[in-house]
C-alpha cells in the first residue's frame, strides 16, 4: 500500500502547478475535504493540503522552505520577547540575514552550480519577501508575533500564493487562513469563474503566443529579421502579461472559492498612463513590498538632512528630485536584482528607473510643454497617446529582459530598425512562425475577448457581478463558452509543450 | 456527503443545488459531445488513423464471421490480404497487424476480437518476441489510439510507458490513462481539421463503408527511387545478410537510410515478457478452441540496420518454443518458398513488401486455410470485391515499370481516367519500336519524337487525343476537366535549361525529372492516381515515382472509395 502511495505520488503528482490535469483533481478533493470537515479544522486541510502541493517539488525543497519558516517565525518570536531595541534591531538584522543568504544562494548558485546538485524551492523569492516584511512589521510593533508553528506554516506555504505570489501580507492573510469559512456558494462559483478565465488567459492566449516568440527569439533568432521582430515582440507582451496575471487569476479564484481573499496583484496595466502608474498596476503586491520595506525605510532623518543640505547649495527642486530618485534607484536596483542576476536584469531596472524618474523630476516641463503646445491634457485622446506611450516603454523592457542576453537585444533592436520588410504583415510569412492561420487568429480573437473585458472593468464594470444578472441561458451560456474555450482552444495535452508559468522562475 | 455537509450547513439552498446539478449534467453532456466531434471518425483512412479504421472496421462485422485473425507488426499488416484471401479461398479473415505491434498489444486485441468473433485460427507474427517491451511503446500508443474503451485498453494504458506493464498498476501513467478516459484531452487541437464528416452521427454502421478488412496496402519499389542497376548491386548482399545471423556489415551504404547498431539488433532469445504474453495467447486460444499458428513474412534486411530482421538463429528459437508449447510454426522466409522476388516485391530495402509480395504471402494463407476451414459466403465480404479490385488496378498502374505494360494498363484502366503528359529536357530520342507502338495506340504520333531536343506535352482524355503538341522552343497549354484547372508546359532540352510542369489546380504533379513525365487523372474520384518519369535517355528506360506520394495516391484513392456511395 505504501509502496503504491509512492508510486502514485511520484508519477502523478510531480511538480504540480496550476495547469496540471492532477492538480485539478487534488483541488477538487481538497474542496471536498475542506467544506466537509468543521470550521476549526479546516485550515489543517489547508496546510496538509499546502505541505502536499509543495513536496511534489522534493522533499528537499520542503527541507529548505520549512528551514525558511522555521527562522521566520522564531525570529518574530524573539524579537517581540526582547525589551531592548538593540537586541530587537539584532535579532531582525540576523533572521533577514539568514533569510536573504538562503535567496542570495539559489539566485547566485543558478549562475555557478549545476542546475541537478543546486536545491531550488519554489516560490523563494515570494515567500522570502513576504516574512521579511513580516519581521519588519512584528520590529515596528505593528503585528504581534504568530506563535503556532503550524500557523505561521501555512501562511508560508499557502498553495494558491506560493507558486509565483501575489506576496502576501501576515496581517491579512494569516487571520483569513486560520478562521476557516463557511460555504459561501456566490463566493466559490466566483472563484471557479475566476479560475476559469485565468486558465483563459494561460493556455489560450499566452502558451499559444509564446510558441512565436520561442521560435523568433530562440536559438535560430538570426534566421528572422527587421517587422518579425516586432511582431514577436508584441507577442511577448501578451505572453508575459497573461501568463503571469493568468496565473495570479487562478491563484486568486481558487482562493475564493475557499472564502479567503488574496491581494489583487493586476489592475489592468495596460491602461496605465504613465511608467509609474503602470507599477502600480502591475505586480503591485512587488510594488507595494518595496514602498513600504525599502523606500520608505529609506527615508531616514539622516537622509532627509542630506537632501536638506542638497537644498541650500541646488534648491528645492534638486532636493525634492533627490529625495525620490535615490531611493528609487535603490528599490529598482533590488527590482532587478530580484527578477535574476543577469546583467540585463540590472539594465532592465535602470530602465524603469530612469523613465519613473524622468517622470517626476520633469513633471513641470511636461505640464508647460502640453500647455504651450495646446494640448488639453484631460482629452481622451491625449490619455489614448499617454497609454500608447506607456505600452512603448513595456515594449522596451520586454525587448531587454525579454531575450534573456543583452547582445542579443541589442542585435534585434538595430535589425528592426535597419532592415525594412513590412510586407510580412500580408505575405503569410505570419502563419510560418509556429502557429497557423486558424490557432493565430484564435488567439486574435482571444485577446480581442480580453481587452473588451479589461476595457468593462476598466470603466468600473464588475464583470463577474454583471454576468450573474444575466438570464440564466446567457449566463450559463458564457460560463459554458468560457469552459469549452479552454478545453478546445486551450494549449495543452500530449504533443503540446504547455509552458510552465514565467515568474516561477523568479 | 459534501453535498450533504453543504446542506447541513443550509448554505446551499434548493435553488442553486438543483442549478449547479443540471449545470454539471449540461455541462458533462456538452463535454462529450466535443468530444465525439472532435475525436476522428475512423472511416477515414488518414494516415495516423488508418489502424483506427481497421478497429472499427472490425467491430462492423457480424459476430462469429471470421474464420482466422493476424496479430501482429507491419509486417503483417502490410502483407496479408484478407480480401485476397477471400477472392481465392472463399474463407473470411480479418487483419489486427498494426505497426510495431508489441506481444501484450496482440494479447489485447486477442481479447477484442474475441468479443465478438470465434476465429478457428489466430496467425500470430513473431516479429515482436525478440525485443525488449520497451520497444513497443510506439505500438502500444497506436492500439490505444485506435479502440474503443474497455478494461483491456485500460490494462494497456497503464502498461504503455512502462515497458510492457507487466508490473504497471494505474498510476504507472497518468498522461496515457487521461488520454484513454477522456480523448479530448488528446484531440481538442482536432477543431482546426473538422469535416463534414466530424458532423456525422454513427456512420461507421453503414455497410457501404468499403474495408480492406486491416490490410495496409502499399505500391512502390524496394528502393525508389533508386535505379534498378543500384538495386542489382546491393540484392547480393542483402540475400547473403538472410543465410547469415551475425553477418559483419560490410556493405555499400550509400543507398542505407537509417543504422540501428544495437545489441537488441543481434539478440536472437525471446525476452521473457513476450514468453509470458505468448503463453497468455496460447492459454486465451486454447479456452476458446482456437488454434494459435505462429507466423513470420518474409523480411531481407541486413540484421545491423533493421531491428525486425530475421535471421536463421531466430528462426530455430521459435521452432524451439513452438515445439513447446504445441503450435505450428510457419517460417515463411526460410521454410516456404513462395517466389519472392527480392526486387520486385518489397517496398522499402527488404523490410516490408509491397502489394506484389502481398498477393504471394494472401495466395499462401489462402490455400493454407483453404484446407482447413470450410469456404462460405459473406455478403460484406463480396460486396467489397468491385472496390477492392479498383483499388488493385490502381496499385498495380502505380507498381508498373516497363513502359509498354504500363501504356497497356492505361488502355484497359476500369475507370474514366486523363492521361497528362509532358517531356522534360530530352531522352525521347531513345524510344524502342515497341515503345513507339505503345504510344502510338493511344493516340500519340510517336514517330516525330525522333527530333531531340524538342518540347512535347500531350492530353489523352478517356482514350480521346486533345493534345499533341510539340516544339523546338517552350510550350504550354490549359485544359478544364469539370472544376479542374490544367495546365502543361514542357521545356526540351537547351530550352532554357529544359523544365516541365504538369499542374491541376496549380499542384504541380509531375515528377519534373528528365524524360517522359505523366499524371494519370481519375475523373471519377477526381484525384491523381500516379505520377511517374520514364527516362528514355536511359538504357533500361526507368520509372521513376516517388514513393511516399504514390502512397499518398493510393491512399486518397482509398479514401474516395470509402466515401463513394457514403450518405453522411
Amino acid at each position: 500500500m505504501a509502496a503504491l502511495f509512492i508510486q502514485f505520488w511520484l508519477n502523478f503528482c510531480q511538480h504540480l502547478t496550476f495547469i496540471n490535469f492532477t492538480f485539478f483533481c487534488l483541488l477538487a478533493l481538497t474542496f471536498a475535504l475542506y467544506f466537509l470537515v468543521p470550521i476549526k479544522a479546516r485550515k489543517f486541510v489547508l496546510l496538509v493540503a499546502s505541505i502536499g502541493f509543495y513536496a511534489t517539488w522534493g522533499i528537499a525543497q520542503f527541507v529548505f522552505v520549512t528551514v525558511a519558516a522555521v527562522t521566520a517565525w522564531g525570529g518574530a518570536l524573539a524579537v517581540s520577547a526582547v525589551q531592548t531595541r538593540q537586541a530587537k534591531r539584532a535579532l531582525l538584522w540576523l533572521s533577514i540575514a539568514i533569510l536573504i543568504i538562503m535567496l542570495v544562494y539559489v539566485k547566485i548558485g543558478k549562475i555557478f552550480l549545476d542546475a541537478k546538485s543546486l536545491i531550488i524551492p519554489l516560490g523563494i523569492s515570494y515567500y522570502t519577501f513576504s516574512v521579511v516584511g513580516y519581521l519588519a512589521d512584528v520590529y515596528r510593533g505593528k503585528e504581534k508575533a504568530e506563535r503556532n508553528i503550524l500557523h505561521f506554516l501555512l501562511y508560508m506555504l499557502y498553495f494558491p500564493h506560493i507558486l509565483q505570489g501575489p506576496i502576501p501580507r501576515h496581517e491579512r492573510l494569516a487571520p483569513q487562513l486560520i478562521e476557516g469559512h463557511a460555504f459561501d456558494y456566490k463566493m466559490f462559483c466566483f472563484g471557479i469563474q475566476r479560475t476559469v478565465w485565468g486558465l483563459f488567459k494561460k493556455l489560450v492566449i499566452a502558451d499559444r503566443f509564446s510558441v512565436i516568440t520561442s521560435t523568433v527569439f530562440g536559438s535560430d533568432f538570426m534566421d528572422y529579421s527587421g517587422q518579425v521582430y516586432v511582431f514577436a515582440l508584441l507577442c511577448s507582451v501578451f505572453v508575459m502579461y497573461c501568463d503571469f496575471s493568468g496565473c495570479m487569476d487562478i491563484a486568486l479564484g481558487v482562493s475564493e472559492s475557499f472564502g479567503i481573499k488574496l491581494d489583487e496583484n493586476f489592475r489592468r496595466p495596460f491602461y496605465s498612463r504613465t511608467a509609474g502608474e503602470f507599477w502600480r498596476r502591475w505586480h503591485i503586491t512587488l510594488g507595494t513590498w518595496f514602498k513600504d520595506y525599502i523606500f520608505m525605510p529609506f527615508m531616514t532623518p539622516a537622509f532627509v538632512r542630506f537632501c536638506g543640505k542638497a537644498r541650500k547649495l541646488f534648491g528645492a527642486r534638486v532636493s525634492n528630485g533627490m529625495m525620490m530618485v535615490i531611493p528609487l534607484a535603490v528599490v529598482w536596483l533590488l527590482t532587478g536584482l530580484w527578477h535574476g542576476t543577469g546583467v540585463h536584469f540590472i539594465v532592465w531596472g535602470a530602465y524603469w528607473w530612469l523613465l519613473i524618474s524622468i517622470e517626476n523630476v520633469f513633471a513641470p516641463e511636461f505640464k508647460k510643454l502640453t500647455k504651450k503646445l495646446g494640448i488639453n491634457s484631460s482629452s481622451p485622446w491625449f490619455q489614448r497617446f499617454q497609454i500608447f506611450r506607456t505600452i512603448i516603454f513595456f515594449l522596451g523592457s520586454q525587448l531587454i529582459i525579454g531575450l534573456g542576453d543583452i547582445h542579443k537585444t541589442l542585435y534585434v533592436l538595430k535589425n528592426m530598425f535597419t532592415k525594412f520588410n513590412p510586407w510580412i504583415w500580408f505575405d503569410k510569412t505570419l502563419y510560418s512562425l509556429g502557429l497557423d492561420a486558424p490557432n493565430l487568429w484564435t488567439g486574435i480573437v482571444a485577446i480581442l475577448i480580453l481587452w473588451k473585458m479589461s476595457s468593462l472593468q476598466e470603466h468600473g464594470v464588475h464583470i463577474r457581478e454583471k454576468i450573474a444578472e444575466f438570464p440564466l441561458p446567457v449566463r450559463w451560456a458564457v460560463y459554458l463558452g468560457g469552459i469549452f474555450s479552454v478545453l478546445i482552444f486551450g494549449w495543452y495535452g500530449p504533443g503540446f509543450d504547455a509552458s510552465n508559468f514565467i515568474y516561477m522562475q523568479f | 456527503m459534501f453535498i450533504k455537509s453543504l446542506l447541513k450547513e443550509k448554505l446551499i439552498n434548493n435553488r442553486n443545488k438543483v442549478r449547479a446539478f443540471f449545470f454539471i449534467i449540461f455541462t458533462s453532456v456538452l463535454f462529450f459531445v466535443f468530444q465525439s466531434l472532435l475525436v476522428p471518425k475512423w472511416n477515414y483512412p488518414d494516415f495516423y488513423d488508418y489502424l483506427t479504421k481497421s478497429m472499427s472496421d472490425f467491430r462492423k462485422l457480424k459476430k462469429n464471421s471470421v474464420e482466422a485473425i493476424f496479430l501482429g507488426s507491419s509486417h503483417v499488416g502490410e502483407s496479408i490480404s484478407p480480401m485476397q484471401i477471400y477472392i481465392e479461398s472463399g474463407v473470411t479473415t480479418y487483419n489486427l497487424g498494426t505497426s510495431a505491434q508489441p506481444t501484450d498489444g496482440s494479447l489485447f486485441l486477442l481479447y477484442e476480437a474475441f468479443k465478438t468473433q470465434s476465429p478457428k485460427y489466430v496467425f500470430l507474427d513473431v516479429n515482436s518476441f525478440f525485443l525488449s517491451p520497451k520497444s513497443g511503446e510506439e505500438g502500444r500508443t497506436y492500439l490505444l489510439d485506435s479502440s474503443s474503451l474497455s478494461k483491456e485498453k485500460i490494462r494497456l494504458a497503464v502498461a504503455c510507458g512502462n515497458g510492457g506493464g507487466i508490473k504497471a498498476n494505474i498510476f504507472s501513467n497518468p498522461a496515457n490513462l487521461i488520454s484513454v478516459l477522456f480523448p479530448l484531452y488528446k484531440y481538442h487541437v482536432n477543431w482546426t481539421k473538422l469535416k463534414k464528416t466530424n458532423f456525422a452521427f454513427d456512420i461507421s454502421n453503414s455497410e457501404q463503408v468499403y474495408s480492406t478488412f486491416g490490410f495496409d496496402m502499399y505500391s512502390f519499389y524496394a528502393g525508389e527511387p533508386l535505379l534498378w542497376t543500384d538495386l542489382n548491386d546491393i540484392e547480393s548482399q542483402m540475400l547473403a545478410a538472410m543465410n547469415s545471423p551475425f553477418f559483419d556489415g560490410k556493405i555499400n551504404e550509400t543507398y542505407v537510410r537509417k543504422l540501428t547498431n544495437t545489441d537488441e539488433v543481434y539478440n536472437n532469445h525471446i525476452t521473457s515478457e513476450s514468453m509470458i504474453y505468448l503463453k497468455k495467447i496460447k492459454e486465451v486460444c486454447d479456452k476458446k478452441g482456437a488454434v494459435l499458428v505462429l507466423i513470420k513474412n518474409p523480411v531481407v534486411m541486413f540484421p545491423n540496420l533493421y531491428r525486425f530482421s530475421w535471421t536463421k538463429s531466430k528462426s530455430s528459437e521459435v521452432k524451439k518454443i513452438a515445439f513447446e508449447l504445441g503450435v505450428d510454426f510457419l517460417d515463411l522466409q526460410y521454410d516456404y518458398d513462395l517466389g519472392i522476388d527480392y526486387k520486385k516485391d518489397f517496398k522499402d530495402f527488404g523490410q516490408h513488401l509491397n502489394y506484389y509480395g502481398d498477393k504471394k504471402v494472401s495466395s499462401f494463407f489462402a490455400s493454407y486455410l483453404k484446407d482447413r476451414c470450410k469456404p462460405s459466403y459473406n455478403q460484406f465480404y463480396a460486396q467489397n470485391i468491385e472496390k477492392y479490385n479498383r483499388q488493385v488496378s490502381v496499385a498495380l498502374l502505380q507498381l508498373e515499370r516497363d513502359f509498354c505494360e504500363y501504356v497497356n494498363l492505361l488502355k484497359n484502366f476500369p475507370e474514366d481516367i486523363c492521361v497528362l503528359m509532358a517531356i522534360n529536357d530530352c531522352g525521347i530520342e531513345s524510344l524502342t519500336e515497341a515503345e513507339k507502338i505503345a504510344l502510338h495506340t493511344i493516340g500519340i504520333e510517336s514517330q516525330y519524337f525522333a527530333t531531340w531536343p524538342n518540347s512535347f506535352i500531350g492530353i489523352v482524355d478517356n482514350g480521346i487525343v486533345q493534345l499533341d503538341m510539340r516544339s523546338n522552343q517552350s510550350i504550354e497549354f490549359s485544359y478544364n476537366i469539370d472544376d479542374k484547372k490544367i495546365r502543361l508546359m514542357s521545356k526540351g532540352f537547351l530550352q532554357n535549361g529544359g523544365q516541365c510542369s504538369i499542374k491541376i489546380n496549380n499542384e504541380e504533379f509531375a515528377i519534373c525529372r528528365r524524360g517522359l513525365n505523366i499524371a494519370i487523372y481519375d475523373k471519377k474520384s477526381k484525384t491523381v492516381i500516379d505520377s511517374v518519369c520514364f527516362d528514355f535517355h536511359e538504357k533500361e528506360h526507368e520509372a521513376q515515382r516517388q514513393p511516399h506520394l504514390t502512397h499518398k495516391k493510393l491512399r486518397d484513392y482509398m479514401e474516395y472509395l470509402i466515401s463513394e456511395n457514403m450518405e453522411i
